[in-house]
């Protein structure tokens, strides 16, 4: 389901409490006005009884006595209340205490008897009122009085009163409110569109910002002097951002610090090759000068040995040259860089400790070429780190073989060796500063810690494969390169 | 529901405990479909003033006499004594006058009496408005005067008695109007219509702070009596006489049911006999003439159709 934006869920929020809070308010309108239209009918209705039984009663009871011969008075009373309440008595019944109708608004009924008739002994009391669901197809309020003295009763009266006004006028109040709702969700919808763009646009700009600073844009800033609490978050957010741009140019400086020391140290396990790198030729351009010296005359000999020290100086000149490369402080640079090259750098750098250590070197290089972004110098530092430590696992010698693949996208260089291993409890630890096996004056602690930051500096990843007492494989992961350079290929 | 359960009773116990049976059989029964009785009462207020104030009276009795009783409103004065003494009223609660007559048509007897917040007399009041400049029953010469039923004690007899001391008779010293029911005298003195009205105290009491003032009292007439049919079962006397004597009035429930009965029934009831009521039957005599006792009752006014 797809995340839906703040001014969707702004507008449904505000749009779902109105609709919810109407919906509540109209309910409770239309039970209250319910109740009290009910209420309103109940009352008149039996006021209306009251008032009729009065002289329905005297009618009755006058023709009883003998006084009067009843002619039409109780007729004229029941269509009297029947015009004058139109809207509201649906019938008027009366009955005898036997429950004959003996007076009617519907003449029919003349004479039959009317089963919701109050008994013969139900005297004196406040009319009965009672909802019937449907008389006639209508919902009927029917009051019924008993027509009594005391307790002698006549008889009793049924009025029945039409409850369909309260139906229509409750309708009409819930259809009422009904428009209101919609107008105030109309009315709310284009509010809600014009505060959203007022309130939720910083919002959004700042939201903006954050994804550029996610991506790594540590340069961009948010916009303050919007509305106050947006503005102190941009506020906070630029402050959060400095101090992120601040730390990261410490953390690059530190890294640079660290890697350097690294280098250094590197260079100082080199050092022993280099010497022996350059002590071959001297010894050759020794053995040459003394040679010379014995035949000064030998002028083609002398030739010979001029080209000999020549060709001693040159390599001397290539192995210091190289290790300057090395050591040097440079500025990152990223170009394409083949991983390729850097391992074979590095092995070439490292040859003299590897012949010396008894280990057995391997390249297992993918014939593509993968390139990478990379600093070329810093490529070569992150598998020095490797293959130095390596080394390192190796103190009986063994065998390294240094590997380059490419898979989904991405070059995996693998340093493999087989050495001592790296027990499970130490492998979380091998990436933090300072942490290292070695004796003291042996190591930095910093080399994998250096490997691995310039990996992560360069997107890649640093991971550890190891089997104590088989060996380790550190492999890391570069996103590749699409860089093809025609007729380069690996031999 | 009490009478029937009270019959099923008695009923019940008569029959497996005979020794026990020392009711009299009942007098009127609606379980074997017998009528109620009829207990007659003239129309001193309006008809359903009348129910109001005494069919609580009827439920009493049939609660407690042993026999159903059911109110029957008489129109007139001399109804009461026609179906009191034709046989169609088992009692009949009536004014002292209209006891005189019924005891000449048919030897009927006074059984109890009532008994009036604690006396059993009670007064005939001639009223005027407080406005009037009538002071004094003299006053009263040529003036336009409001009787109710020509049949009544307190409201045609004792009045006329009291004018015809102060030397003012009827008709030709005053103008006569007969109103039937004594408020509705009371009304028309309110209203203008006559400037006088003799009425019975307690009615006349109630308009004392309604714009009516007393001109003069009668004398203490003996009150009202409780006749039953001098054919009436034994059982249907002593069972009347047991519910309206031996009235426990001090029973709440009693005394709660009491409280709906007309006001002047509230005190209860005492024996009587007939010759307590020589002074009426002689007054009526002498101020109505002879033939007071026996005349159909239009020919004892003292002018034409009633207004």
């Amino acid at each position: 389901m797809p995340r839906l934006g703040l001014r969707v869920k702004f507008f449904l929020y505000s749009n779902t409490l109105i609709m919810v809070t109407m919906t509540l308010v109209t309910i409770l309108l239309v039970v209250h006005e319910q109740n009290s239209r009910y209420e309103a009918i109940e009352r008149r209705g039996r006021s209306i009884c009251e008032v009729m039984a009065i002289p329905i009663t005297d009618a009755l009871m006058y023709e009883d006595l003998g006084l009067i011969l009843e002619t039409g008075m109780i007729e004229n009373t029941i269509m009297e209340i029947q015009a004058r309440n139109q809207d509201l008595v649906r019938y008027v019944v009366v009955t005898d205490t036997r429950g004959k109708v003996i007076h009617s608004s519907d003449w029919n009924l003349l004479g039959q008897p009317f089963e919701r008739a109050l008994g013969e002994f139900t005297t004196g009391v406040d009319p009965v009122m009672e909802i019937l669901e449907d008389v006639e197809g209508e919902r009927i309020l029917e009051g019924r009085t008993p027509l009594s003295i005391s307790t002698k009763s006549w008889g009793s009266l049924t009025v029945g009163f039409s409850l369909e006004p309260i139906r229509k006028q409750v309708r009409a109040i819930a259809e009422q409110a009904g428009w209101v709702a919609l107008l105030l969700m109309i009315g709310n919808s284009a509010l809600t569109a014009i505060y959203v763009e007022t309130l939720i646009r910083p919002i959004l700009g700042l939201n903006r910002t954050i994804k550029r600073a996610t991506a790594g844009d540590l340069s961009v800033r948010a916009r303050s002097g919007t509305a106050a609490e947006v503005g102190e978050l941009a506020n906070a957010f630029n402050r959060m951002m400095d101090e992120i741009e601040e730390s990261r140019d410490r953390e690059k400086v530190q890294r640079a610090q660290l890697a350097h020391t690294e280098k250094m140290a590197a260079v100082g396990t080199l050092a022993a090759g280099v010497a022996h790198e350059v002590n071959n030729p001297l010894n050759g351009i020794m053995t040459c000068i003394e040679n010379m010296r014995a035949n000064l005359d030998d002028r083609e000999m002398l030739e010979r040995y001029f080209d000999l020290i020549h060709d001693g100086l040159q390599r001397i000149e290539h192995t210091v040259v190289n290790l300057l490369d090395f050591s040097r402080e440079r500025r990152m640079e990223l170009m394409p860089t083949s991983i390729n090259h850097s391992l074979r750098h590095v092995a070439e750098l490292t040859k003299y400790q590897l012949r010396e250590g008894r280990v057995d070197v391997k390249l297992d290089l993918d014939p593509k070429q993968p390139y990478v972004t990379a600093d070329q110098f810093q490529m070569d530092q992150l598998f020095l780190n490797l293959v130095l430590n390596a080394l390192q696992a190796m103190p009986g010698g063994g065998r390294l073989i240094l590997r380059t693949i490419q898979k989904d996208g991405r070059v995996l260089a693998e340093v493999h060796d087989t050495g001592v291993g790296i027990p499970q409890e130490r492998r979380e630890r091998i990436f933090d500063p300072f942490f290292t096996t070695r004796e003291v004056g042996e190591g930095t602690g910093l080399g994998l810690t250096v490997s691995d930051s310039i990996a992560t500096a360069h997107g890649g990843t640093l991971e550890v494969e190891s089997t104590p007492g088989h060996g380790s494989v550190f492999r890391v992961s570069f996103p590749i390169l699409n860089l093809r350079t025609p007729g380069e290929q690996d031999s | 529901m009490r009478p029937r359960i009270s019959a099923v009773v008695v009923l019940v116990v008569g029959l497996f405990c005979p020794g026990l049976t020392a009711q009299p059989p009942l007098a009127s029964n609606p379980e074997r479909g017998e009528p109620p009785r009829l207990l007659g009462v003239a129309s001193f207020y309006s008809p359903r003033m009348m129910y109001l104030k005494y069919q609580p009276l009827v439920d009493y009795l049939s609660d407690h006499s042993g026999s159903q009783w059911e109110l029957r409103i008489n129109t007139t004065y001399q109804q009461t004594v026609d179906e009191l003494c034709s046989g169609r009223l088992t009692a009949a609660y009536m004014g002292p006058l209209t006891y005189v007559r019924a005891h000449a048509a048919c030897g009927a007897e006074p059984d109890l009496r009532l008994r009036t917040a604690g006396r059993d007399t009670y007064q005939s009041y001639i009223l005027v408005r407080e406005d009037s400049s009538i002071r004094e029953l003299a006053d009263l010469e040529g003036k336009r005067f409001g009787f109710g039923s020509v049949l009544s004690t307190s409201s045609h007899l004792m009045p006329r008695a009291m004018l015809a001391e102060v030397g003012i008779h009827v008709p030709d010293e005053i103008e006569c109007f007969y109103l039937e029911h004594h408020e509705r005298a009371a009304r028309a003195v309110l209203l203008g219509e006559v400037d006088a009205c003799g009425i019975r105290d307690i009615v006349g009491r109630k308009f004392l702070d309604r714009g009516l003032r007393i001109v003069a009292r009668s004398r203490p007439i003996p009150n009202f009596p409780f006749v039953i049919a001098p054919d009436a079962p034994s059982e249907v006397r002593d069972g009347i006489v047991r519910a309206l004597v031996e009235l426990p009035a001090e029973d709440p429930e009693i005394a709660r049911r009491m409280a709906e009965w007309d006001e002047e029934l509230a005190q209860g009831f005492v024996f009587s006999q007939d010759a307590e009521y020589d002074g009426i039957r002689a007054l009526a005599e002498e101020i109505i003439g002879p033939g007071a006792l026996e005349l159909p009752e239009a020919d004892l006014r003292c002018v034409g159709p009633v207004r």
